[in-house]
């Protein structure tokens, strides 16, 4: 008897130090926050998504090289001699067309990694969190600000000093070869010494001449394809694989050799 | 008020339609507002701000929700019982607004001013666990069988103490008319300033409602006393296998039951319809009003409850009844007997 009424006592005590303090809470400020209109302060140096400034990009791939799950894909060309590219805002002169700056932030790990090698600070971590897609390859954010047509016309420019650098490499070689002789046919008088090295140049002509032909012809079929953008996008990634395989390769290599 | 509603309708069926209807429309728009209030009061409780999204601070949820619910496929368990699933929630909203007919909403208004109101109430709110029991066996679900056989062990316990405390309050009133009881505490003759309100009585009386409250509720099956829904141990008990506006019918059976037993215990116990303030704000409309407050006041402490007790155990609910107010409400009934007897 004594027992249930100490019981009840204390069973009604604590039921209403209980319901106290449901009603302080009832009255004390939410911690709710209302996510889309109110949001919280991040704290410095947060990690959500990688933003290129591709005006300061020089091309240099140290980023690409730093990511530990190879989500950064970067695609450079020679810019020709006459080309100028200007400066980066940190004062380096830019010296490749960058025509293709990838990003997969589905493979992304979030390590920044990529942000401190850059030699111009135009990789960085930015404040923005909410790009999720439907479609994770709507996550492969491409930075490059070059066009289907100034990338050809950049490898058409850079293809075109190559070979005429390669010519007048050819003609200054010729031009050698032909003193050369000359000096040997003012010597000796050897007829066959010079015989052989006139019989020899036009040989060595053709060989050389032939190479720029066979890329041109690749190049305009690259072009032709171009028309079609999957295509040209398959071509690329293909390239870009075959690129990769090899960077890798020359890694291990590398590695093997440290061993 | 039926003489009011002829005096501009053709008198006949319509009249009586229009008169028995007035409930119901009370209970539809206390359930809209209830179940918001039940939400923001848990939110914040839990410092958190419950529905935001709808309306100003969320006002217009259980609209929305209502419009979810209605949209719902109507699904019948392929095993259930067809004819008692559905007929189940029907038979619980029946029951809970079959029990607002004696209640005396106003001076003004009640159903029926039957002689044996209380007895009539007590009488039709245990169809609802025969409803519960109906919807657990019909479902073919052993989680809304458990919910059931838990509720018919509930209900028939606790409808002791809660008969036991009415009977109480009608030894001194004299009379099971809830428009009398009501009538009878009229006027504020205690001490000179309080209400004569019964809960003024003698200190028994404060006893006795809190047995009362405690019984009832239980017998609406709120927390802790929720063991026929737990919804956290018994999935959703007998509502398991509802969906879509039968198991809002069961919602709103729930809220209609909050509202009818507190709308019992203002009655009983705090002047149903009378003024607090002697007859001042006064008549058949503020009669209604004072009539609400007091039972959604009652109401607000039973969601309070909700949200400062956890569940309690099937055996500690047997204890509680059994061992503690079963015992209490029977020495409480012999107190008042002779308080009545000695004054």
């Amino acid at each position: 008897m004594v027992k249930a009424l100490t019981d009840t006592y204390s069973a009604f005590k604590s039921i209403f130090i209980g319901m106290g303090i449901t009603m302080r809470h009832l009255f004390t400020r939410s911690v709710t926050v209302q996510y889309p209109e109110v949001r919280d302060k991040l704290p410095e140096r947060v990690r959500m998504k990688l933003h290129v400034n591709i005006d300061d990009c020089i091309g240099c791939r140290l980023c690409e090289r730093a990511c530990p799950v190879e989500c950064i894909d970067i695609g450079t060309i020679k810019s020709t001699d006459d080309d100028d590219l200007g400066e980066t805002s940190t004062g380096h002169k830019k010296k490749l067309w960058v025509d293709n700056f990838d990003i997969d932030m589905a493979k992304c790990c979030y390590c920044e990694l990529c942000v401190h090698p850059c030699p111009t600070n135009c990789i960085t971590m930015v404040e923005e969190y909410e790009y999720s897609t439907y479609d994770r390859r709507d996550l492969i954010f491409s930075f490059s600000d070059m066009t289907p047509e100034q990338i050809e016309e950049a490898n058409r420019k850079l293809e075109a000093e190559e070979e005429n650098k390669r010519r007048k490499k050819e003609e200054a070689r010729l031009a050698k070869e032909k003193k050369a002789a000359q000096k040997d046919a003012d010597g000796g008088g050897d007829a066959s010494a010079g015989e052989s090295s006139t019989g020899k140049s036009p040989a060595g002509k053709s060989t050389t001449g032939e190479s720029p032909f066979g890329d041109a012809d690749s190049s305009s079929a690259k072009s032709e394809a171009s028309g079609d953008a999957d295509a040209d996008r398959e071509a690329r990634r293909e390239a870009r694989e075959a690129r990769r395989a090899a960077r890798k390769a020359e890694r291990e290599a590398k590695k093997k050799s440290e061993e | 008020m039926q003489q009011f509603l002829e005096s501009f309708l053709p008198a006949g069926p319509l009249v009586v339609f229009v008169f028995s209807i007035i409930p119901l429309m009370i209970i539809l728009v206390y359930a809209l507002f209830a179940i918001w209030l039940e939400r923001k009061v848990a939110g914040h409780m839990q410092d958190r701000l419950g529905p935001m999204r709808t309306g100003w601070h969320g006002w217009a949820q259980t609209i929305a929700d209502l419009l979810k619910m209605i949209q719902k496929e109507d699904i019948v368990p392929a095993k259930a019982d067809r004819f008692l699933f559905k007929l189940a929630p029907f038979i619980a909203f029946a029951a809970s607004y079959g029990a607002f007919v004696a209640i005396p909403l106003s001076s003004g208004y009640i159903g029926s001013m039957i002689d044996v109101g209380v007895f009539y109430i007590v009488a039709i709110t245990s169809l609802l666990s025969v409803s519960i029991i109906m919807a657990g066996w019909a479902s073919n679900n052993k989680w809304s069988l458990l919910g059931a056989m838990r509720t018919a062990a509930q209900t028939v316990s606790y409808e002791v103490p809660t008969v036991v405390t009415i009977l109480s309050v009608i030894i001194v009133t004299g009379t099971l008319n809830l428009m009398e009881v009501t009538e009878m505490q009229t006027g504020n003759a205690f001490l000179g300033f309080l209400p004569s309100w019964l809960i003024f009585h003698s200190p028994f009386m404060v006893i006795a409602f809190g047995l009362f409250f405690i019984a009832t509720l239980a017998e609406a099956h709120r927390v802790p006393f929720d063991l026929p829904e737990s919804e956290s141990e018994l999935v959703g008990g007998y509502q398991t296998e509802y969906s879509g506006m039968r198991w809002g019918l069961f919602m709103l059976t729930e809220y209609a039951d909050m509202l009818l037993l507190s709308l019992v215990g203002v009655t009983l116990f705090f002047g149903g319809w009378n003024s607090p303030f002697g007859s001042f704000m006064e008549g058949p409309l503020w009669g209604a009003f004072w009539m609400l407050l007091k039972g959604m006041i009652l109401v607000f402490v039973m969601m309070w409850l909700r949200w400062t007790l956890p569940r309690l155990r099937v055996d500690q609910l047997m204890n509680l009844c059994w061992k503690y107010l079963i015992p209490l409400s029977f020495v409480n009934l012999v107190l008042i007997a002779l308080w009545e007897m000695i004054f």
